[in-house]
């Protein structure tokens, strides 16, 4: 009965010694694999801060504008191409041609 | 029963085995105890402590990776950063063959040359810096030179993507990294604190307007062919300056080395006499003060004379002006005339609490000292009320016309982004019946007066012109040199924003005095720049430019 007892603690602490090694080398890799993250994510951090402004020199509105005038067939809105409201939009006349099409009932 | 037996066999050394047996027995239970103790606390911060995870956490914080911080416009635009980027060194006593290395070295460097190189190598002592910020592609090149003598450093470099956009207002840094200029240097511990490295700083531009204000005064410099030109656009209930220009101007990116003229910022470093745009606060203290209503006039029929002084009018009229038309004609005597009856202690109280006799608080560097005279006599009240004999910076003239308009509260100018819910001091300076009053007359200005021309059909403009003749170094006034100003309010029913345009010496439409006015040559500045602008502010247009020709604009027939 006793050295039954003794054999199963033996076998334990062998088998917990044997798994505790693992898990530290399985740690260790992990705290490896960590840093490099965090490496890769500080120069992918520098990295976006120089192309952001890389972003914001090719978009700078100078340039912006030279690009549109060549390209473009556009200039600045006029005041009177922006509609204050709804009601401004006048209704479709109703012209000679249109009037049938819009119903036999009317005529 | 053999134990017992045993036990008894042996019973002369029962004692002593006893005595072992509860010795054996303490240190089991003491190690039991202990590896218990041991077993629970692992236990323990396996499953309930979180030991590791706070420590890793903060590694995980970003750090800030350059030491000053950001500058942004009030959309997130970069305007300033500071990025690693790598300086070339030469240490000359590792280097073997100094002709090979100069040569192949010029090829790759777009400044110094073969002989230049090769002179600093010679030396053959020291450490130096060669090159600041090189590509990746020049140090790729370099690397493959293959010279020990030549080293890199990972350095700081700051960098304007914008260029020459609002060169004045953020200013440079040196070699050392310090503020030298604007922002930069005004805000430098700001910038500079490692607490604060990662949080950028907001200004209150807008590169947008910014852009549109720059080129339109760009274009307006040069076919007036003037010696300077500068503009600004303020938010008139938070104070906020939206953008700010002056030209000339320079490259952020290669900041001019001395004294240079470019580096001189007209908004808030110049200290000008304003001429006529003044006629406004003379008027609306006239209102204010009771001293007239809009229907009382002067007889403005023939120059007037005070002392040694002739006061002229640049639009003659030659009758009696009411106030509106004195306003809208911007009659010299007439608001003599007004200014002489306010007096001229109550007028230097007004002007002084508009914040025009002391140097307006900005957060910019060598802000001019406004000039007023020492004694106030009565002939410097009645050139003040149209603008000679006080200098002031155009932006204090800008803030102190915001007051006006606003219903009254003066509001300190700012480049810095307020928060939506900031707490805006502000100072009661008129009431607002009186603002009301001027804003019909700044509108009545441009329907039928002097600004016609910075009208923008339905964006509802207000505002002022000045022209005043500059004085000559040898004393009096220049004949033909003028500066030229408008400052415009919109929509001048409900106003918001606030734009003044400046030109120095505008040559004119042909030179004359009459035709390089501020209504003929600051004037549409403004309107070019309003109508480029409103659209970028969520300014809408009125339907008071609707009419059959519009409508029949709009009309979809297919």
């Amino acid at each position: 009965m006793s050295r039954l007892v003794t054999i199963a603690l033996v076998l334990i602490a062998v088998v917990s010694g044997l798994a505790l090694f693992q898990l530290k080398h399985i740690v260790q890799a992990k705290d490896a694999e960590l840093a490099a993250l965090y490496e890769q994510m500080a120069e992918d951090r520098e990295a976006l801060r120089v192309l952001n402004v890389e972003w914001d020199y090719r978009t700078r509105p100078h340039h912006l504008q030279a690009l549109a005038a060549e390209k473009l067939e556009l200039a600045p809105t006029q005041p009177a191409q922006i509609l204050a409201s709804l009601a401004e939009l006048p209704y479709r006349p109703v012209t000679f041609e249109a009037a049938p099409e819009s119903g036999e009932g009317r005529q | 029963m053999t134990k017992k037996e045993r036990l008894q066999i042996e019973g002369a050394r029962q004692a002593a085995l006893e005595q072992a047996r509860v010795r054996l027995t303490i240190v089991v239970i003491l190690f039991v105890g202990m590896f218990s103790a041991l077993g629970l606390r692992t236990i323990k911060l396996g499953l309930f402590e979180h030991v590791a995870e706070p420590v890793l956490a903060g590694r995980m914080a970003p750090e800030p990776p350059v030491s000053r911080a950001d500058i942004l416009d009030r959309n997130g635009v970069i305007l300033a950063r500071s990025l690693w980027t790598p300086s070339l060194y030469a240490e000359p006593a590792l280097i073997d063959d100094p002709a090979t290395v100069a040569r192949k070295l010029a090829l790759v460097l777009p400044g110094p040359s073969v002989v230049d190189l090769e002179a600093r190598f010679a030396g053959r002592s020291g450490y130096f810096r060669l090159k600041r910020s090189l590509t990746p592609k020049q140090q790729w090149q370099i690397n493959a030179i293959g010279s020990l003598g030549l080293k890199f450093q990972m350095e700081e470099e700051r960098v304007y993507p914008q260029g020459r956009l609002a060169a004045h207002v953020l200013g440079h840094v040196d070699a050392d990294g310090l503020g030298q200029y604007g922002i930069e240097a005004y805000l430098d511990h700001r910038l500079r604190a490692p607490e604060l490295a990662g949080d950028p700083l907001m200004l209150a531009l807008d590169i947008r307007l910014q852009h549109a204000l720059a080129s339109q005064l760009r274009r307006a410099m040069a076919t007036q062919r003037a010696t300077a030109a500068a503009g600004l656009v303020l938010d008139v209930h938070t104070g906020e300056v939206l953008a700010m220009a002056s030209l000339p101007d320079f490259d952020l990116n290669v900041p001019p080395a001395g004294t240079c003229a470019c580096r001189f910022n007209h908004m808030v470093q110049g200290a000008y006499e304003m001429g006529s745009v003044f006629k406004t606060f003379t008027v609306a203290q006239g209102l204010e003060s009771g001293v007239v209503g809009l229907g009382d006039s002067y007889d403005a029929t023939r120059p007037l004379r005070i002392a040694s002084y002739t006061i002229n009018d640049d639009h003659p009229k030659g009758r009696v002006l009411s106030i509106p038309e004195i306003f809208a004609y911007s009659s010299n005597i007439g608001s003599a005339q007004l200014a002489d009856q306010i007096g001229g202690e109550a007028q230097r109280a007004f002007l002084g609490s508009l914040g025009l006799l002391q140097p307006p608080a900005i957060e910019l560097e060598d802000v001019s000292d406004p000039q007023s005279p020492e004694r106030w006599r009565r002939v410097n009240t009645m050139t003040i009320s149209y603008g000679y004999g006080v200098s002031v910076s155009p932006l204090q003239l800008a803030s102190g016309v915001a007051a006006i308009v606003n219903d009254g509260h003066l509001i300190r100018a700012t480049l810095v982004k307020q928060p939506e819910d900031a707490r805006i001091d502000r100072k009661r300076v008129i009431s607002a019946a009186t603002s009301l009053k001027m804003r019909r007359l700044m509108r009545h200005v441009v329907e039928y007066g002097t600004g016609r021309n910075a009208d923008v059909p339905g964006y509802r403009v207000g505002g002022k012109t000045g022209t005043a003749r500059k004085m000559l170094p040898e004393g009096g006034y220049s004949r033909a040199a003028v500066l030229s100003s408008f400052v415009g309010v919109f929509p001048i029913d409900e106003p918001r924003f606030l734009v003044l345009v400046m030109l120095d010496e505008p040559a004119g439409v042909d030179g004359t005095l009459k035709t390089a006015g501020g209504g003929w040559v600051a004037a549409p500045v403004a309107a070019e720049v309003i109508t480029r602008i409103a659209p970028m502010l969520g300014v809408r247009p009125n339907e008071s430019h609707t009419g059959p020709m519009r409508h029949a604009a709009l009309i979809v027939n297919e």
